[in-house]
């Protein structure tokens, strides 16, 4: 068995067509962090995201680590806060 | 400067047929995400955090009035609001949709541009200095060179697919604003002792991973040898760059490796063998058809705008300030250029929203000759504006907010995109930039402090160039926490030099009193008139380490 890595996870990946965040929800992908599958078992996540990103037609499929201790879904690396939220600048 | 031909706006329409066809075989499937980015690549369309990126080249950093409309129109319409001057002299939108993307190189194409050739392991876009054609220090304008090569080089068969990527800079001045001793290859027009044209060639400068101040690999070039030249250097590096290490496979590794001695005797035989197979050069007939296009403009015109003189005695001081900073002497008498700053305080390097654009457009219609110019410090240039009429563009400038008295000082910072955009930073560039800017913003400190580069990179690819900062920064990733190294005492001119890590990194909330650290140290430590450049290097790095590191 898989030793148990102590994070929490979600996945992220880009629309094709326009690059846009979405997040996997276990069965579809959504524009809302909120909706996300959360889980301790990256690899197990990244093999259940990989098979739907064909067909849902999305790019670039990573895990994120995100903030068990907060109550909403909160990645815990600037990279993926700065992905979910948007550039921290003011553009 | 160069006009298409049919031939240039049938080898555009082509392509954007092949690659809206790409893109629409990518979204219904019958291409896979493998097979579609090394050609969305070719046409200039990164994958950012966010959004996809678009960039288009300018070469040599010259543009017209309606192609900047067009980049307004473009922001506008596909994108959000505004672009992004590079440090490659080319624009950036970061917001536009794949689907788009055809439909605004079309676009682009309408208006003579095009972004192919601005990303991948292939020659980009040759950059130059800003003042080119109407630099007083220059021997020749080097404009229609670059062209020559941006044309030779555009989908040149035998090197599309180089080790890495390859940059070229020239200029045609003694001072060096284009970086020539940070490129791949760096040009140098030079007068021999005849007095003929020609070129000093330097070879393997870059940046990045590592960075390295290139290597003369000819002292003196026949200008009429250009190409054939150039191509036994590409054929050298092509047939012995390092193809299964990207981090090697620059071609400042193969000259470092082999020497720059052993690296000459290679390109001095492929350049026999060129000239032997069928020499490369560009007959002057054709050389000639280039240069027509750059003859220089007659400078008769004056814009004879209205000043409006109570502001402008009002606000006199302002004026001259910027006057000092932002005018640059000219050839012609009674003309300057002028530097219109990218960076107001606060803001973020380089952006320019669209409606600013379209303002400048018609400023630069009226103020100096339609053209505009980019430069690599992610600033603009008006190159051919009366001197009568400073007045009244400084006004015009200072209504859309473009008028900032800060060219060459502290807060004319360059940053990258860094961790609010790029998907391979370590940490974001901007807001310490903004941070940076915002702390020395005030005229006096500013003026005070006197000639100042930082540079800001969020990665160590270096897009920003810290290396050669006089203050430099890096950000890395710290365990997934963003961290700043500081560098001190890089130089991008003719007097190349790389920056030193002063010490251990800064944390996000330390970095921006770090480099005030750094800069109270200098103005205690200076002599008179002396530049931190000139202080670095007299006083060496342990002043500054002393100050930064002892107290903790
Ligand atoms: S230096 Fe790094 S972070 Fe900055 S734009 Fe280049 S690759 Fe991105």
């Amino acid at each position: 068995m898989r030793a148990r890595d102590k994070n929490q996870y979600i996945a992220t990946a880009n629309q094709l067509h326009d690059g846009a965040v979405v997040y996997f929800t276990g069965k579809y992908w959504s524009q809302d962090i909120e909706q996300s599958f959360v889980t301790w078992d990256s690899d197990f996540l990244l093999k259940l995201a990989e098979e739907t990103i064909e067909k849902e037609n999305l790019i670039s499929l990573e895990a994120a680590k995100i903030d068990e201790n907060d109550p909403s879904i909160s990645p815990i690396s600037m990279r993926e806060k700065i992905k979910a939220a948007g550039p921290s600048i003011n553009y | 400067m160069y006009q298409y031909d049919a031939y240039d706006h049938k080898i555009l329409e082509k392509r954007i047929e092949e690659f809206r066809d790409q893109v629409n075989r990518r979204l219904s499937g019958e291409l896979s995400e493998e097979e579609f980015k090394p050609l969305r690549l070719m046409n200039g369309v990164y994958l950012q955090l966010h959004a996809y990126m678009l960039r288009v080249a300018i070469p040599y950093g010259t543009f017209t009035s309606t192609q900047l409309r067009k980049f307004a129109h473009i922001a506008r319409k596909y994108d959000r609001g505004y672009g992004h001057f590079t440090t490659r002299q080319n624009i950036q939108f970061n917001w536009p949709k794949l689907v788009d993307i055809p439909d605004i190189l079309e676009e682009l194409a309408s208006v003579e541009m095009h972004a192919i050739q601005t990303s991948g392991n292939c020659i980009r876009n040759t950059t130059s200095d800003q003042l080119a054609g109407v630099a007083v220090d220059e021997v020749a304008d080097p404009r229609p060179y670059a062209e020559i090569i941006r044309q030779w080089s555009t989908f040149h068969p035998e090197f599309a697919y180089l080790p890495r990527k390859f940059k070229i800079a020239i200029t045609g001045a003694s001072h060096d604003r284009a970086a020539i001793n940070f490129h791949d290859i760096g040009l140098e027009m030079v007068k021999n002792d005849a007095g003929k044209i020609g070129f000093k060639v330097i070879v393997g400068g870059g940046l990045g991973r590592t960075p390295i101040i290139g290597s003369v690999i000819r002292e003196f070039l026949p200008e009429r040898h250009l190409l054939s030249y150039l191509e036994a250097i590409m054929r050298a590096y092509n047939l012995d760059g390092h193809r299964d290490n990207k981090y090697k496979a620059r071609i400042k590794i193969l000259v470092k490796e082999n020497g720059i001695d052993a690296y000459r005797d290679t390109v001095e035989k492929e350049w026999e063998a060129i000239k032997h197979e069928g020499n490369t050069d560009l007959p002057e007939a054709a050389q000639q058809l280039i240069f027509n296009h750059f003859t220089p403009p007659t400078y008769t015109h004056r814009a004879r705008h209205k000043i409006d003189f109570e502001d402008f005695f009002k606000n006199q001081q302002e004026y001259a300030h910027w006057l000092s900073n932002s005018r640059h002497d000219h050839k012609v008498e009674g003309y300057a250029a002028v530097t219109i700053s990218l960076k107001p305080v606060g803001g973020i390097p380089g952006d320019i929203s669209a409606d600013q654009m379209d303002k400048l457009a018609d400023l630069a219609d009226v103020f100096s000759l339609g053209e505009i110019r980019s430069t690599h410090e992610q600033n603009l240039v008006f190159a051919h504006v009366h001197e009568d009429d400073l007045p009244a563009l400084w006004q015009e400038l200072d209504k859309i907010g473009l008028a900032t008295p800060n060219h060459g000082l502290i807060s004319d910072i360059i940053a990258c995109p860094g961790l609010d955009y790029c998907a391979l930073a370590n940490a974001r560039s901007i807001p310490v930039a903004q941070q940076i800017s915002e702390r020395f913003g005030s005229d006096e400190r500013a003026k005070e402090i006197g000639e100042l580069k930082i540079k800001i990179s969020g990665c160590i690819n270096a897009c920003a160039h810290h290396h050669v900062g006089h203050i430099g920064i890096l950000g890395v990733d710290k365990k997934g926490v963003e961290s700043y190294q500081l560098l001190l005492g890089g130089n991008a001119d003719e007097n190349a030099s790389v920056g030193k890590i002063l010490g251990p990194g800064f944390s996000e909330d330390e970095i921006v009193d770090a480099v005030e650290t750094v800069v109270d140290t200098y103005l205690a430590l200076r002599e008179d008139g002396e530049s931190f450049l000139d202080a670095y290097k007299r006083l060496g790095a342990e002043p500054f380490k002393g100050a930064l590191y002892d107290a903790n």
